[in-house]
């Protein structure tokens, strides 16, 4: 098997997990999820001569699925019927879900994008502002708006039961 | 440091990039200031829930490759195809995501979810630390507290355990530390042929082995060198 193929099989085709679930989050809409993971594991074959070889390929493969949506911008879902979110399960208690993702979508997108890459994805700081193209400090700033605003929120739910 | 430059650097903090003389001051100044500390334990509590808020897809990686190596063959013949090409892609990754019986085999998959809920997530458990405690509950599965203890991989220690159900079958549950990471390692009894099968779930690594009249499964970070982790105990048991 040629070593290019091998390497994508070996190192990108195990990360289509997590690049499916940022990308729920990122588009709100099942459907149109699956479709940004496909068009992003179809550009990364393509482009994979361009990976440099040392560097994240994590992180070269969510700057990819990141890119793509914005060059999408808002396309319709290409399924007839799209999934909503509260669809999918989660490893959270139902009502837990529901504040969560309530608060989550009520972010700023860069602010939800950078909490996702952090929290759920693992990426570091330096890391999310090479996947975003910004500096460092931007994402910590996003990162500490992100938090705060989900405290707020989520607090402000509890005080009130 | 001060509670201004802590609300700055708290990003960093979780995502254990300060490095050593700021991350002394960090820490320092958490030791000294409730509310900072308070705020930083909230925010951690908080990343702890966004993790377990989806749950994580069940992509099989063979049909990710089944998908892709279609797809390959299809342009290197030269048919024109976008349309036919991404039809086919799509009903592929259709299949890929509804699962239609490639699944990640169902003990890994609850491995990587019990993993994450009760230790990453935290989430409240009845874990035994005390020796006798554990004892009481290895001998289920064949094993002592010390022996559970000795087959700790290099750099670790036996930090709990618990009896939890793997696949619809108990298996003893044993939580390994090396002071910054805990990795999980699951056992029991059987009598099944020699075999070894490993995914990635999501943010975590699983291996399962089938060896010496066990299976064990075993669950690290993504980045941690999981197979090797799992060689390591299982040889030893």
């Amino acid at each position: 098997m040629p070593k290019r193929q091998d390497e994508f099989e070996q190192f990108v085709v195990p990360l289509a997990s997590g690049l499916l679930r940022f990308a729920r989050r990122l588009t709100a809409n099942k459907g149109t999820a699956e479709d940004l993971v496909q068009d992003t594991l179809l550009k990364a074959w393509r482009s994979y001569h361009q990976f440099e070889p040392g560097t994240s390929i994590k992180a070269w493969l969510y700057r990819i699925l990141i890119n793509t949506h914005h060059a999408q911008g808002r396309r319709p879902c290409s399924r007839l019927h799209a999934v909503p979110m509260e669809d999918i399960p989660s490893n959270l208690p139902t009502h837990e879900a529901l504040e969560m993702r309530q608060a989550l979508g009520r972010l700023p997108e860069d602010q939800r994008t950078a909490l996702l890459l952090a929290v759920v994805e693992g990426f570091t700081c330096r890391e999310i502002a090479e996947i975003a193209g910004v500096p460092m400090g931007t994402v910590m700033s996003r990162l500490s708006r992100a938090r705060n605003a989900l405290r707020e929120v989520l607090v402000l739910k509890q005080e009130t039961r | 440091m001060n509670c201004d430059d802590i609300q700055t650097l708290s990003p960093a903090w979780h995502s254990r990039e300060l490095e050593e003389p700021q991350r002394e001051a960090f820490v320092s100044h958490l030791r000294t200031c409730a509310q900072c500390a308070a705020i930083i334990e909230d925010q951690a509590l908080l990343d702890a829930r966004l993790r377990l808020l989806d749950a994580s897809p069940d992509i099989s990686p063979d049909i990710v490759l089944l998908k892709l190596k279609l797809t390959r063959q299809i342009r290197t013949r030269r048919q024109s195809q976008w349309i036919l090409y991404a039809a086919l892609a799509a009903s592929l990754l259709a299949a890929l995501f509804v699962g239609y019986g490639y699944r990640t085999p169902r003990i890994l998959a609850d491995a990587a979810r019990d993993h994450r809920l009760e230790v990453i997530g935290h989430q409240p458990r009845r874990w035994k630390s005390e020796t006798a405690e554990i004892d009481t509950i290895a001998t289920q599965f064949g094993l002592t507290a010390a022996r559970a203890r000795a087959i700790s991989p290099v750099g670790y220690q036996l930090l709990h355990a618990r009896i939890c159900g793997l696949g619809k079958r108990p298996a003893l549950h044993l939580v390994f530390t090396n002071g910054a990471r805990e990795i999980s390692f699951y056992v029991r009894q059987s009598t099944a042929a020699q075999n070894v099968r490993t995914a990635t779930i999501g943010n975590e690594r699983v291996t399962a082995l089938q060896n010496a009249g066990y299976t064990t499964v075993t669950v690290t970070g993504i980045d941690q060198p999981c197979e090797q982790l799992a060689r390591q105990i299982s040889n030893r048991i």
